[in-house]
């Protein structure tokens, strides 16, 4: 089969993020639980037997929501908003709302106020990441939540029906980080772009579905040899640190300017597939421990002295040439971490280019002049080397 | 009515409070007394009971953009690489730290930071970047959103649990013991304080209001800040003597007082006497706000004050939509209002982000219509006169109409 077809299935869920939702609510009456990133653990929605869905709606033109949300709404608010405004979302049963950040507690309020046919259930997920207090409190915020889909969907969960959930996703994300492997030791196999629609598609498929298509999609680049992406060996590796990006125009961009997304940060990136669940033991303590050992991220509190020492590892260990960062428009934690980062990056020598989006197409245009811009810049310091 | 009599006495006494204050923090060492950066909604009793003097970067902001400097002051910071589209209190307090300037002679240096999410989230990052500046410690007080009041005891646990630690946080930085026969004289004076303020609001019910919103705004600092000290004490005494003699006289704030209404969210500090005579040019008073409430309705328990903290910062600070509806209801019946305008503040993305339900909401309740006011508490850059002229003018004609 030709690559190409084999990356359909993806490309598909991007296109249509909700497809398998409105497909699976009509052939087999499976309730679906949307969740908006970061940090949901879906092995727990999943366990219950239903499907999890990432809600995005980045990059939609907005026509209604503003008459509920004001103007200086991050796009991953306004976008699911949108989306369940145009009936978009029909089809889901509830959503989870993480509160990592006052965008997303004010948007909870609104949402829950707005949409009250649908169930809702806000994470509250602990900022600080030491100590012992914020574990022992997560785990009790699992159990708050376990207790709130059990009374929506009138069945309760089993530890083994976890168990089982996190060794399904454990496959996935595997299988994911093979493939993130393979594209860094061949990286003409697939391009940024192509990567990560992958990705994306792994938050609102069929875990199954979406491990078999990828297992097919990893023996055929193994067994062929066939190159999708633009990129060569001569390519600059950068580090797009950010929250969420699942706009592919973005990463067409960097493609464009002949540069490898070889490490993220992101929640639909490196965050979601990177570290797996433990699967013997207590699930719930196996949720919270794996919370827990995630990376810095900007929505929870890390001292500059952690972040220096993320940056530098990870700078190191993927031979980092560049730094995008990325800003969600209205986005006050990335705005707040600018400065520290970029800090750190001179530290290191590191180069770092600020990219301000709204996620719509009207602001691609510019963004492809910054990045290739960024692109020439580090080309040019590789060949001053030389 | 003569100027003289629309105005509130007392109210002069605030310079010279806020002078010593600052002037107090800033001997600090020479006294003995250590030095923390806290936010607002802080446990401010404990402070004064191990003899630590609380600063309030969010004050002080408020004083710079009173001044008109926030310009000025932060375009240091933005030469650093913060954007514009930041909170401004954030971005003067940043520049203050980083030129120095400031609009109360000057700041000490912090000896630790303390902050909680339960206000905003903005509030962790700002001061996670003061602190790191400053080189000095910052405590979070991590807090879960529950601010429907729903009953969680992990949340409880957990917020308890973190009071308990700051504690040693705290006789750590101070080097000294918290002794609960002092925490109680404390606590006790300042529930007295706390007490004056809700009877200083309660007064503005009257008709004329006694004490606009905007001599609220300005007489608020001694109880957010000062609350537990008798300067505090005998200040809010002499306010609440004073509003209930012109209550008596039947005094208001404006010469014609027709419309009442109610302000929602930060005021517009950089132009407060422009938006006050602008509203008094349709002859209308602001009265109520939620704002200056909360140091209304605090209320600690002398025996347990953790408990007390722990059910402010789980409950109370974290305002949710319905029980800002609900507020904003209550308080049209109860200050007899006719109307009420919600800042829609882009330095305060957090509060400001329900506005359009709720105006709905209570439009839906109340059969009274709201006004939104697009603006910004501490940037005139974000704030257009031109704007909210010509929409607080067509707002006036619909208020004549009813």
């Amino acid at each position: 089969m030709e690559l190409k077809s084999l990356l359909e299935p993806f490309l598909f869920v991007h296109d249509f993020p909700y497809h398998w939702m409105n497909e699976l609510k009509v052939s087999h009456d499976l309730k679906a639980i949307g969740f908006l990133f970061p940090d949901v653990p879906e092995e727990m929605i999943h366990a219950f037997g239903v499907l999890p869905v990432s809600i995005s709606g980045t990059g939609k033109d907005i026509k209604q929501a503003h008459g509920y949300l004001p103007s200086f709404t991050c796009a991953f608010n306004i976008g699911p908003f949108e989306s369940a405004l145009e009936g978009n979302l029909d089809a889901m049963d509830g959503l989870v709302i993480p509160y990592a950040c006052d965008s997303m507690r004010a948007f909870s309020q609104v949402w829950e106020a707005t949409f009250p046919h649908f169930f809702s259930h806000t994470l509250w997920l602990p900022k600080k990441k030491s100590g012992t207090d914020p574990k022992v409190f997560f785990k009790q915020e699992l159990f708050r939540m376990k207790d709130a889909l059990t009374r929506f969907l009138g069945r309760g969960v089993s530890d083994q029906q976890i168990r089982e959930s996190i060794k399904m996703y454990n496959h996935n994300r595997s299988l994911l980080r093979t493939l993130n492997q393979y594209r860094s030791e061949f990286p003409t196999s697939l391009s940024n772009a192509d990567f990560m629609t992958i990705v994306r598609a792994s938050t609102a498929m069929p875990k199954n579905e979406h491990s078999d298509r990828l297992e097919e999609l990893l023996d055929a680049l193994k067994n062929t040899n066939v190159e999708t992406g633009s990129l060569d060996t001569e390519s600059s590796r950068i580090f797009l640190f950010g929250t969420v990006c699942e706009h592919r125009e973005i990463y067409q961009c960097i493609d464009g300017a002949k540069m490898e997304v070889v490490d993220d940060n992101l929640y639909n990136g490196t965050r979601y597939y990177s570290h797996d669940v433990e699967e013997n033991g207590d699930p719930i303590d196996n949720l919270v421990d794996r919370h827990f050992r995630r990376d810095p991220m900007s929505c929870y509190q890390y001292s500059k002295e952690d972040w220096r020492q993320y940056i530098r590892e990870r700078i190191v260990q993927n031979h980092i040439e560049g730094v995008v960062y990325l800003i969600p428009k209205y986005c006050e934690v990335l705005q707040f971490d600018y400065p520290m980062v970029k800090a750190v990056l001179e530290e290191n020598d590191i180069p770092i280019i600020l990219v301000e989006t709204d996620y719509t197409s009207g602001s691609i245009a510019q963004i492809e002049i910054r990045i290739e811009a960024f692109a020439e810049m580090l080309r040019g310091q590789k060949s001053e080397i030389i | 009515m003569k100027s003289s009599d629309t105005t509130i006495q007392t109210l002069k006494l605030l310079r010279g409070i806020n002078e010593k204050y600052y002037e107090e923090a800033r001997n600090a060492a020479e006294l003995g007394k250590r030095v923390g950066f806290v936010n607002v909604f802080a446990p401010t009793e404990l402070f004064y009971a191990m003899d630590i003097i609380p600063i309030y970067p969010e004050n002080h902001a408020v004083f710079l953009q009173a001044r008109k400097m926030t310009a000025e002051i932060t375009s240091e910071p933005q030469s650093l690489g913060y954007t514009p589209g930041l909170c401004s209190y954030a971005l003067c307090d940043l520049g203050s730290a980083m030129t120095g300037k400031s609009a109360v002679g000057g700041l000490p240096k912090p000896d630790f930071f303390l902050t909680t999410n339960a206000q905003c989230g903005t509030l962790t990052k700002w001061f996670e970047r003061m602190s790191e500046f400053f080189e000095v410690p910052l405590y979070l007080i991590d807090v879960p959103f529950t601010g429907d009041k729903s009953p969680n005891d992990h949340c409880n646990a957990y917020i308890q649990s973190q009071l308990q630690d700051l504690v040693g946080f705290l006789e750590e930085i101070s080097g000294n013991s918290l002794e609960k026969e002092r925490l109680t004289q404390v606590i006790n004076m300042s529930n007295e304080t706390i007490a004056l303020w809700a009877d200083i609001l309660n007064a503005a019910t009257a008709i004329p209001t006694p004490i606009s919103v905007f001599d609220q705004f300005f007489s608020m600092a001694p109880i957010v800040a000062q609350r537990g000290s008798t300067v505090a004490l005998e200040f809010y005494k002499k306010l609440k003597t004073e509003v209930l003699e012109r209550v008596e006289r039947g005094l208001g704030t404006i010469p014609h007082e027709k419309h009442r209404l109610y302000w929602d969210s930060l005021p517009l500090w950089h132009d407060l006497k422009w938006i006050s005579d602008l509203l008094t040019s349709f002859n209308a008073c602001l009265v109520s706000t939620i704002y200056t409430l909360p140091w209304a309705e605090f209320r600690l328990d002398p025996e347990n004050p953790f408990a007390s903290w722990t059910e402010e910062y789980l409950h109370y600070f974290d305002w949710h939509l319905k029980r800002r509806v609900d507020l904003i209801v209550g308080q049209i019946e109860r200050y007899h209002l006719n109307g009420f305008i919600l800042h829609n503040d882009r330095s305060c993305k957090m509060f400001s982000m329900a506005i359009p339900q709720i105006k709905r909401f209570v439009q839906e309740k109340t059969g009274i219509p709201g006004y939104i006011l697009e603006g910004d508490h501490g940037d005139p850059r974000f704030c257009s006169r031109e704007q909210i002229e010509k929409g607080l003018a067509s707002y006036f004609e619909i208020l004549e109409t009813r």
